[in-house]
């Protein structure tokens, strides 16, 4: 099982884990992997679009530095605004935010939003029904990620990833 | 836009299916960026299909374009609770 499916798994284990009052931290470490699980699958899937050989495990360790967070984020909300530049666009050749990805994208803006609260806000509160939401919304994500994985729209986001600060300087 | 402003808007985005209230505040996302907080609370008694992802999805794109409508530029960031739930946050019940 790949390192974002078992993330996922975790996820959903942890929002259910306690019967019937869910724990603060369960709640908050289920928040948190399931939008680590989104963050690892970008990884997986930019190290095999470099070296698919062993589905891009070697790549991994090297490629694991170049998804920063910031920048990730500035991509996400990019795409599911439809802010991309005129270039990139131009450069595409054909829709570069076909439907599946710009809801992808937006699913990991607010992944990683709630999950920074879970990591680092006390005063932040979570129900378990909010954390469940949170991890249906990144298995859903990883899904409609394979959807579109294989076309030219996926491998310019995975590219956006690492070059969008040359593409769009401070945006 | 001031939170009248951001609650005038989202009231005006209501009724949405089995939404019983909003529940927003404004802070900054982790990025540093202006970020508005929307809490969707649902009905106790919604049906299951309401808390799948694209009926969720449904939610969060009316409430976007209800923002986007009155001019609010702050991101928004929707997420769910049930009304139980929400009374108990209110209550002030540890969770």
């Amino acid at each position: 099982m790949s390192l974002h499916h078992e993330l996922l798994e975790q996820a959903r284990h942890l929002a259910r884990r306690e019967r019937s009052k869910p724990r603060e931290a369960s709640l908050r470490r289920a928040i948190s992997a399931a939008a680590l699980a989104l963050h690892h699958l970008l990884v997986h899937e930019l190290a095999r679009a470099v070296a698919p050989g062993r589905d891009g495990a070697p790549m991994r360790p090297l490629v694991a530095p170049g998804v920063e967070a910031e920048r990730l984020r500035r991509v996400a909300k990019a795409w599911t605004t439809g802010a991309v530049p005129p270039a990139v666009r131009a450069a595409a050749g054909e829709d570069p935010l076909p439907t599946p990805l710009r809801r992808f994208a937006h699913t990991l803006v607010t992944a990683m939003e709630a999950a920074e609260r879970a990591e680092r806000d006390p005063g932040s509160r979570f129900t378990r029904r909010e954390a469940q939401c949170h991890v249906d919304d990144a298995g859903e994500a990883i899904a409609r990620w394979n959807d579109v994985r294989s076309g030219p729209a996926a491998r310019l986001f995975l590219l956006a990833l690492l070059l969008w600060d040359t593409w769009e300087p401070g945006g | 836009m001031d939170a009248q402003g951001i609650e005038r808007a989202l009231t005006a985005a209501l009724p949405l299916p089995h939404v019983a209230r909003l529940v927003f505040e404004l802070g900054r996302d982790g990025g540093g960026q202006k970020a508005l907080r929307i809490w969707a609370v649902m009905a106790d008694d919604a049906p299951a299909t309401v808390w799948g992802p694209d009926a969720r999805e449904r939610i969060r794109d009316a409430l976007r374009n209800a923002l986007r409508g009155a001019g609010v530029r702050v991101w928004p960031y929707v997420a769910f609770r049930t009304a139980a739930e929400q009374a108990e946050l209110d209550a002030g019940v540890p969770t």
